[in-house]
Formats: C-alpha cells, structure tokens, sequence
C-alpha cells in the first residue's frame, strides 16, 4: 500500500520535474545567445542589447504583476523614472556629497519598492480600473514633479546619469553587467513562479474570492509582489540613465509605458518566456523598421487592441490550449451573461462576482437544465427576486476551479 | 487672491466635474469605464482650436462640428472597444481596449496636430484678464448647462427614461423590449459631445494640448472615484472640491507639490472609502 502511494508520488515529481526543466532550457539557450552577442557583432548592436537586458530587468518585474497577479499596471515608466532620476541624483550629488553609483542603484531599488506600494495600495481594495487610473496618475505626476524641481532634477535641461567604475564603463562591461542583473531577474521570478507563491498569485487572479476561501492572503501577497516590482522597476531606472548617460523627463514618455505592458501582454499570462521574447522583439522593432518609428507607439496600440480582441491568452497561450480559459464558451447561461441585474450605484466589484458565480452555474448546468435555466432567470429578474443566485454563487463558487469540475462530471 | 483661487479653482473644476459626467455616461450604458474620456476632454480643445482657429469657422459652426466629431469618436469608442468585450466583462479586457484606443486618439493627434500646446480662440471676448475673465466662467456656465440639460433627458424625455433603464436594470429593461445597443451607442454619442463641452469650454484654461488626454484622464477620474462610480450628483461635487482643493494646494505649497498633495489624498480617500463618498456602501464579494 505504501509502496503504491511513494511510486505515485514519484511519479508526479517527475512529472513536476519534467515540467519545470521544459520551461528552464528555454531561457537558458535565450541567456546563452544573449553572451554570444558581442561577439557576433558590433557595439551599435550590444548598446540595443543592453537596452532589451535592462527593459527585461524592469519587464520581469511587471510580469509577475500582470501576467501572474493580474493588475494591469499601465503607468509603470514612472517607477523607472523615478529610479533613474534617484539613481542620478545621488550619484550627481545634487542634495547631498555624491555616492557610489552601486549603492545609488540600492536606494533606487528601495525608493522604488517604497513607491510601489504607494501606488499599489488602491489594487488592495478596489479593482483593475482603479489601480489602472492610479498608475497613470502616478506616471503624470512623477513627471511634472521632475519638470518642476529645477534645483534636484535639472528640469526640463535634465542631468547627467551615473557612471559606474572602470570595467562596466565600456559598452562589453556594461552589458555584461545588465545581462547579469537581468539574468538574476529572470531566475528570481523563475523561482516565484514555480513556488506556492506563484500558484497563489494566478489563484489570486482567476478567483479571488476562491483564494481567499483558501487561506491565501490577498494584501499581503500583491504588497510583497509590488516592491519586488517596484525595485526592480527602479534598479532598471538607474541601469537606464547609465544607459542614456544623460536624462530629461523626455526620455520617459509614457510610450516606453506601452511598450512594457505589450511586451507582457504579447507573452502572455502566466509566462516568463512569452514576455522575455516580447521585451526582445519590440525592443529590436523600430531598427528594423526605421520610417516608421514616428508611428510606432500608435503600431503599439493597434497591436494592443488586435491582442486584446482576437487573442487575450498572448503567444504563450496559441502554443498551450489546455491553460487558456477560454473566454466565451458556448452554453445556455451565455445569452444571460451580461445581462447582470446592476443596482442602483452598483459596484465594479460586485456585478464581476456576481457575473463569475452566474458563469460557473450556467456552465455546471448546461447539460440537462438549459430551458428551466433560462425560464428561472427570467423569472427572477422580473420578480427582482435573487435568493437563488446568492445561494450558487456561494456553492459553486468551489467549482469555478477547472480542476474541481471535472471532478464532478 | 482668495477670489483668484476660487475662480481658477471652480473654473477647473467644472472641467473635471464634465469629464466626470463623461465616464458615468459611458459607464451607465454599458459598465465599462473606458479611457477615452480624457482623450475627448482633449479632443474638444483640439478640434475647437482646428476648426476655428485654423479653418476659420465661425464659433457656433465650430463649436457643432466639435460636437459632431466627438459624438463620432464616442461612437467609434462604443463599436470598436466596448462591444467586443462586453461578452467578458469579468476579464476587464475593457481596461486594455480602451486604453489601446486612447492612446491610438492621442497618437493620431501627436502627429497629426501638434505636440506642444496650440491657442484656443476667445469665444466671447468678455472680460480680458482678471476674475471676470471668459475662460474663468466659461466652463462653470457649461457644466451647469449640461447638469440642467442632463436633468431634462432624464426626467422629461422618453429616451431619457430609458437611458436610465438600461443603467438601473440591463435584463428587466431588454425584456421590455428596450433596444439596448442602440441606446449604448446613443449613450456614447452623449459622452462623446459633453466630452467634448469640456474641452471647448476649458479650452482656454487648458489650450488646445494633446497631454491634456490622460492627464484629464487622471483628474477627470478622481471626482468619479469620490462620488462614486455611475454617480453624477457625486461626480459634480467631487470635480468642484477637487478643483478649489488644487488650486488652494498650489497656492499654498506651490505648482511642484499640488500635484502630489492631490494624488495622496486621492490615494488616501479610496483607501478610506472605497466606494466614493457618495456611492453605494453594499459590496457583496460572493
């Protein structure tokens, strides 16, 4: 009996196994061609090299945030604005005897933890538009604030970015320096998808209520992935000024803010390699396509739209069907879907739960009561009367989870 | 100096309280808060400047062709990134699709109009400088404009019921045979034009800038966020304590901190209350 149950459980570790090392040897054959680059060409192409490894430093944070979270942060140049003006500022020594570039870079990275939180504190408790909204009102703000305090931030003449010690001063040194911070990131964010800790973020995602139901801790879980976010978005800040080697509050238009979120986007939820590509190619698109650098923040939002309309997964998803939750799936309960009973001043939050727990029911049903389905609904929204509802949704709110469906079948 | 706060305060924000009214409006049809509201407020300047500065229009012309072009990109936002998603609305894949067209607006706009701040024409040439002056009073006549305009399509007008039909009940009002799309759509052509309104009459104030977009965005949100989302009453209190609260902040700790002063009591204010000052307390989670 014992020996049935250790084989078992060997079996699914090396399923486990298998699994994360399938998702391991890409980004390692990525890394690997990422050293290989100097080498194979000329420095014009290690600068924009260095450009995608310290985007990916920044990317790899924000993944986590909306790939793994779900919280669509879409102001988050600000955070590497604000890194790169700390970084910039402390290693200029505009309010205090200038510092080591390194230790700038630290407190950049805890500046911008600190800032994340701020930030993030709306995602606590209210839903996606609102975070949304607070991030961008965070990237509007931090960029007049840089415009304005002319005696710290230069104003719109900007300062000088930091200049790191003598191996990294060089184009090589430099990028190998950012290949290594960003291949760090990757590992880090590896680590946290693979873990509890991961599983508990996309639980986080997809049913919140469920997780919570759970054990999981919502708070505390998005606060500690918004300073990881917030650092490493505010290390990539300071590697970026040292990059540019001269910042104004130009350089951070809310264009490099797309780019991030489509990056993420194009990759897909719940990937890491989907974004590392994503970061690459768009970094790598406007040298290809030169005339049309004017246009490509607009190529960007087009692309944003076609992704959201025609493939919400990304590219992660069109190679791995069985992860998509497929957004409509044909069934009786559909047609009533979004014909939610909104009260009167209701909120975001409440009509979304109750549209899930409306879905899960007309999915769990939709075998053998489709007429009596539908007459019911009828029936309740014209008698206003929702007693049923509020006693599924609680039920079935377990069933939500694909796995516990099948398990009913 | 006080009167000068006031007026400047109260002048925007009658500009916010609009766009305000914006996202309601388009959020009471269809439960989408959508990112085209600020880019409209910036459009009205937009268009107002390009209409009767540049071409040459006379103001009233002008002024409906604004209206025209608006009520159009509202309809645009409707078709092209609300319809869509409205399937999933759990999936907040509006988020997405009307910021991916906010930004295709300010994009198109950028390149095509201007990027620095462009004069917006003087609509009646009443009172120059001082508290008297046009572009202070302008905007608060055109919100209480469309607050009594929006008051009598509600109450008085059929359309105007079922406006707020759909937004009150969405089922019980289809199954009473209300032709839903077509209301939404109508609902966004409604937006689109008191979007444009904010801009127009703001135009002085804010010129005719394409980052007017989502930094009216932003300002335009706080009042909704106050007052609770689908609240207009909320709405135009919270667009008014927001502008006299900006203007005072920028009096008193000067134009580098207002901005900040305003995001951390906005900040502070969702975290205290969550659903708006005004709005609904009763969240059910399950």
């Amino acid at each position: 009996m014992q020996g049935v149950a250790s084989a078992g459980a060997t079996a699914k570790e090396t399923n486990y196994a298998s699994v994360a090392w399938s998702q391991f040897v890409p980004l390692v054959v990525v890394f690997v061609l990422a050293i290989v680059v100097p080498f194979v060409s000329n420095d014009y192409w290690v600068l924009i090299a260095t450009r995608a490894a310290v985007y990916w430093v920044l990317v790899a944070g924000l993944n986590l945030m909306i790939g793994f979270a779900g919280q669509l942060a879409i102001g988050y140049v600000a955070l590497l604005t604000l890194g790169a003006y700390i970084t910039s500022v402390l290693a200029a020594g505009n309010v205090m005897p200038p510092v080591n570039p390194f230790i700038a870079l630290g407190v950049a990275g805890l500046g911008g933890s600190v800032f994340g939180v701020i930030v993030g504190l709306p995602a606590l408790r209210l839903r996606t538009f609102y975070f949304a909204i607070s991030t961008l009102g965070f990237a509007t703000i931090v960029t007049q604030t840089a415009l304005a305090w002319q005696s710290v931030t230069g104003g719109g003449i900007g300062l000088p970015g930091p200049e790191f010690p003598a191996p990294l001063n060089t184009h090589w040194g430099f990028y190998y320096f950012c290949l290594a911070i960003a291949a760090f990131c990757t590992w880090m964010t590896y680590n946290v998808a693979q873990s509890r800790f991961g599983r508990a973020l996309i639980a986080v995602r997809d049913a919140d209520v469920a997780a919570d139901a759970t054990g999981i801790s919502k708070p505390r879980l998005l606060i500690v992935v918004f300073l990881f976010c917030g650092a490493l978005a505010a290390v990539a800040g300071g590697l970026f000024a040292s990059l540019q080697t001269y910042i104004t509050p130009e350089a951070f238009t809310f264009d490099l803010s797309v780019l991030f979120f489509i990056a993420v986007l194009i990759g897909g939820r719940g990937s890491i390699l989907g974004p590392l590509l994503g970061t690459v190619i768009l970094t790598l698109l406007p040298e290809f396509a030169a005339p049309l650098a004017a246009w490509s923040t607009f190529l960007y939002a087009v692309l944003l739209l076609v992704i959201v309309l025609a493939a919400p997964g990304g590219i992660a998803a069109a190679g791995d069907r069985s992860r998509v939750r497929s957004p409509g799936r044909p069934c009786p309960g559909r047609r009533s879907r979004n014909l939610r009973r909104p009260s009167h001043g209701c909120t975001l939050t409440r009509a979304v739960d109750y549209d899930s727990a409306r879905r899960s029911y007309a999915d769990q049903r939709r075998a053998d009561h489709d007429h009596r389905h539908r007459a019911a609904d009828l029936r309740r929204a014209v008698s206003g009367n929702r007693a049923p509802e509020r006693l599924n949704s609680f039920v079935l709110l377990r069933l939500d989870q694909p796995d516990c469906r099948s398990r009913f079948h | 100096m006080l009167a000068s706060i006031l007026a400047s305060g109260l002048a925007m924000g009658a500009v916010y309280a609009l766009i305000g009214i914006t996202y309601n409006t388009m959020f009471s049809a269809s439960r989408v808060v959508s990112f085209t509201a600020g880019q409209l407020g910036m459009l009205g300047g937009v268009f107002g400047s390009l209409f009767v500065l540049r071409l040459g229009m006379p103001m009233i012309i002008g002024l409906l062709f604004t209206f025209a072009c608006c009520a159009i990109i509202g309809v645009i936002t409707e078709i092209v990134a609300v319809r869509p998603v409205l399937k999933s609305l759990d999936q907040h894949l509006y988020v997405l699709s009307t910021l991916a067209l906010a930004l295709m607006i300010q994009q198109v706009t950028a390149i095509e109009w201007s990027t620095e701040p462009q004069p917006f024409p003087r609509i009646f040439g009443i009172g120059s400088g001082g508290i008297t002056d046009e572009r202070f009073w302008l905007p608060i006549v055109a919100c209480a404009a469309t607050i009594i305009g929006l008051e009598l399509l509600y109450r008085r007008t059929l359309i105007g019921h079922a406006f707020l039909a759909i937004a009150e009940d969405n089922f019980a009002a289809r199954a009473l045979g209300l032709p839903e799309r077509n209301l939404r759509i109508a609902s966004y052509a409604l937006a689109g034009m008191i979007g444009a309104l904010a801009g127009f009459s703001g135009g002085a104030l804010l010129l005719a800038f394409v980052a007017n977009g989502f930094l009216l965005n932003f300002y335009g949100f706080i009042p909704v966020a106050l007052g609770g989302l689908g609240n207009n009453r909320g709405a135009i209190v919270g667009g008014f304590a927001l502008g006299i609260f900006q203007q005072t902040a920028n009096f008193l700790v000067g134009g580098i901190f207002s901005s900040v002063v305003v995001f951390v009591i906005f900040i502070i204010l969702l975290l205290a209350a969550p659903q708006g000052l005004f709005g609904a307390s009763a969240t059910r989670r399950v």
